[in-house]
C-alpha cells in the first residue's frame, strides 16, 4: 500500500490486514495487524529485537464473552446436526422451551 | 439434546429450542436470540441478542472455522453420543487400543466370544515386536475393527468389548 503519510500508510496496511481473511490454515495476519498497531512501530521506533521484548503484549488478548457467544452461535447455528437435533423435538415439547426429558 | 461446541479448550453445551420459526439458542444455561445468515461464499453475519456481527464460516465435517473482526477461530461441533461413547469405553477397559502404529498378526478372538481379563483378543507387531493386547477387563467381543495382516495406527480401537455378566463365571469353565 502507499499513502503521503507513514501513519496514513500504517493505517492503510491495518486496513488490508483486516480485510484479508485465510480459513483453514494457521497464519500470522492478527499478529502482524496487532503490531503495527503497536505504538513503538506508529512512532517509527523499530529495532530487530523489538517483537522479542514486546512479545507479552503483542500476544492475542484473550476473547470477550461477547466474541466467545457470538463465535459459538455461529457454529451451532452452521450445524445441521444441531438443526436435526431441534426438528426431531415434538412442537408441543418444543413449546414448553428448554424443559427435556 | 445437547450438542458441544468446543472452542478455546472450552466446551459450551448447545441446543436450539422453541417452535421452528421462533428457535432460540440454549448457550450452557443461557437462553440466547441468535440468528445466523449466510451470504455469498464464506461470508455471514451473526446476530446474537441484536448485536449484529459480520463474520466468514467455514464447515469441514464437524469443524468450523470462523473469522470474526480479524481473528479465526477454531470450533468443534461434537455430538453428545460421541463425547460420551469416547469417554465410557476408554474408561472402562472394554477395548483394545494400539498403543503404536503396527500391523496385525494373529487374531485369536471373533465377535460374540465371551473373554476373561488377560486374555489375549490381538496380537500386534510394532518395531519388529510382537505384543500382546490383552483385556483388562471381562467381556463379550463386539466388534473387531482389524485384521490379520493389515495396518493400524496408534490409539486406533482393534477390539472392542461389551461388559458381560458372566465373563467372571466363564473364566472358570
Amino acid at each position: 500500500v502507499h499513502a503521503p503519510t507513514r501513519a496514513q500508510a500504517l493505517a492503510r496496511t491495518r486496513a488490508a490486514l483486516h480485510e484479508t481473511v485465510l480459513l483453514g490454515c494457521g497464519t500470522n495476519i492478527a499478529f502482524l495487524g496487532r503490531l503495527l498497531m503497536h505504538p513503538l512501530v506508529q512512532n517509527g521506533e523499530v529495532h530487530t529485537s523489538l517483537i522479542q521484548e514486546h512479545l507479552p503484549s503483542l500476544q492475542r488478548p484473550p476473547p470477550s464473552p461477547a466474541t466467545l457467544y457470538a463465535v459459538v452461535a455461529a457454529a451451532a447455528l452452521s450445524s445441521a446436526s444441531v438443526e436435526q437435533a431441534a426438528d426431531a423435538v415434538p412442537p408441543l415439547h418444543a413449546a414448553i422451551g428448554a424443559w427435556r426429558n | 439434546m445437547r450438542h458441544f461446541v468446543r472452542l478455546e479448550q472450552q466446551d459450551f453445551a448447545v441446543a436450539l429450542i422453541g417452535p421452528r420459526l421462533e428457535r432460540r439458542l440454549l448457550l450452557d444455561d443461557l437462553v440466547l436470540d441468535a440468528e445466523l445468515q449466510r451470504h455469498h461464499g464464506t461470508q455471514a453475519t451473526v446476530r446474537v441478542d441484536g448485536v449484529v456481527r459480520p463474520i466468514h464460516l467455514a464447515v469441514a465435517g464437524d469443524r468450523v472455522l470462523v473469522w470474526l473482526d480479524g481473528e479465526v477461530f477454531d470450533a468443534a461441533v461434537l455430538e453428545p453420543l460421541a463425547l460420551y461413547a469416547g469417554m465410557t469405553a476408554a474408561a472402562s477397559g472394554l477395548e483394545a487400543r494400539a498403543p503404536m502404529p503396527g500391523c496385525v498378526v494373529a487374531l485369536p478372538v471373533a465377535v460374540g466370544d465371551i473373554v476373561r481379563a488377560g486374555e489375549t483378543l490381538v496380537v500386534i507387531e510394532s518395531m519388529k515386536l510382537e505384543v500382546n493386547l490383552r483385556a483388562t477387563s471381562a467381556g463379550r467381543v463386539v466388534a473387531i475393527s482389524c485384521d490379520v495382516g493389515r495396518n493400524f495406527d496408534k490409539d486406533a480401537v482393534l477390539v472392542l468389548l461389551a461388559a458381560h455378566e458372566g465373563g467372571e463365571h466363564a473364566a472358570t469353565d
